[in-house]
Order: structure tokens, then C-alpha cells, then sequence
């Protein structure tokens, strides 16, 4: 069983990174994988990964209905920043 | 136990089955430190770093020691898809939102002559879903702009 608990993407070395922290069965280890660099994020490209990462046989993926895979760039709406009340 | 049933099928009760103490340990997670730089786009916002999951943000700063002005450029945090901030340097100096939690990103460092600008993030904040370190940037200026934190999932 691999349990998918995070998707982290940051900026460094003009790159991209894209990593999956995930949990395996009958562990409270968290253990961080890279997914790849310079990668849109996308469900299909997640799964096909969970899915090499489970070595116990059939894959038992368990990915939580709180974690979107969006790419990030993809997350910049709500542009109007809230404004500072004016003194 | 008295009803038959084994001893799991009941509740936790501390009265009931005599135990002096009940120590809940929550999941904390590992903490976990994250990085980030980018030379952001001009006028646009530029998200640093992102993070999908459910935990909590320990701490962090942003930073950016640049060769034009900055000062009217902002720091943003998104959390659960909710913009928290929308100030820019230059309010958050004239204000004087310079003592840790005192707002989102409190000032560390203002200067606006080398332009030289830091943030630190008041802590902790849970998020459920999400949350996006970003910067927008007004001048029209191509900037490397960085960012730490540590975070903790669940």
C-alpha cells in the first residue's frame, strides 16, 4: 500500500521540482520522491509513479481526496489581493 | 467485559477502565524544509513554491536583494486556495509590522536604497489543502526572489 501525502513543486536552479511524499502501509515514516523536473503535475503522471513506487505487488493506492494535483502555475487566481485598510 | 463484548468494542473511558491517564499523541509529521528561487516575470505573480496536502507551516522567510526598486512589490501566501496577503514592503515598513506575528509576513529587513527586502512569515498556519508561496511583482523588472520555509504534513 502507498499512501500519497503531499505534492511539493518549488523553483531553484531555474528548474522546476516536483516531488510526492508518500506513507507505506504499517509505516509513519514519510518518505519524499522526486517526480521530476520541469514537469507540468498532472494526475496521470502521479499515479503511473505511485504506482512504481509500490513493490509489494498489485499496487494499493490510497491518494486522500484533499491533495489537487494542479501544477502551480496553474494556481494564480484570486489576483485581487486583499488591500491594507488605509490608516 | 461485563456485556460480553471484548474490551475494543468500547469507547475510550477513563473511569471505565480505570486508566490514570489518557496521552493523546497527535501526528505531527516530519518536518520538512523547503527552498525556493526564482527570478520571477515582470508584473505578474510568480509562485515560488507550492505544497498539496494537509499539515502545518513551522516558520519561514522571504527574501530578495535586487538591482532596481522593490519596495511597492508584494509577498503572497495562499492557503487552501484563500490569498492572506496583499501588502507590500513599503506598507508593511510604513505601518511598522515589524515584531514576529504582528501580520502574515512581518518585516526583518527594509531597504529600500540597496534594495534589500525580507520577510518573516508569522507562525504556525494549518492548511487543509494547500498552500503557495508567491510574489507579484509591479516594476516590470525581472528580480531573483527566495524563499524558506518548514512545514510539516500530516
Amino acid at each position: 500500500m502507498v499512501e500519497l501525502r503531499g505534492i511539493i513543486q518549488y523553483y531553484d536552479d531555474g528548474q522546476k521540482h516536483v516531488k510526492l511524499v508518500i506513507r507505506r502501509e504499517h509505516s509513519d515514516i514519510y518518505e519524499t520522491h522526486e517526480l521530476g523536473l520541469d514537469i507540468p503535475v498532472n494526475k496521470d503522471r502521479i499515479l503511473s509513479k505511485l504506482n512504481r513506487l509500490e513493490t509489494a505487488g498489485p499496487a494499493q493506492l490510497i491518494w486522500p481526496h484533499h491533495i489537487k494535483a494542479e501544477d502551480m502555475e496553474g494556481v494564480k487566481e484570486n489576483d485581487k489581493d486583499i488591500k491594507v485598510g488605509r490608516a | 467485559m461485563a456485556h460480553g463484548l471484548p474490551d475494543f468494542y468500547r469507547g475510550v473511558d477513563i473511569a471505565y477502565q480505570a486508566l490514570s491517564q489518557l496521552i493523546i499523541r497527535p501526528k505531527y509529521g516530519a518536518a520538512q524544509r523547503l527552498f525556493a528561487s526564482v527570478w520571477v516575470t515582470p508584473g505578474q505573480i510568480t509562485n515560488l513554491a507550492s505544497v498539496s496536502g494537509k499539515g502545518i507551516i513551522y516558520g519561514g522567510v522571504l527574501y530578495l536583494d535586487a538591482a532596481v526598486q522593490q519596495k511597492s512589490s508584494m509577498p503572497r501566501l495562499s492557503v487552501d486556495g484563500q490569498v492572506l496577503t496583499g501588502c507590500s514592503f513599503y506598507e508593511i515598513n510604513t505601518y511598522a509590522w515589524n515584531k514576529a506575528q504582528s501580520h502574515l509576513y512581518y518585516e526583518l529587513k527594509y531597504d529600500d536604497v540597496n534594495f534589500i527586502f525580507s520577510v518573516g512569515l508569522a507562525y504556525p498556519i494549518t492548511f487543509e489543502s494547500s498552500f503557495v508561496v508567491g510574489y507579484r511583482e509591479i516594476y516590470e523588472e525581472s528580480v531573483n526572489v527566495a524563499c524558506q520555509f518548514v512545514y510539516a504534513l500530516v
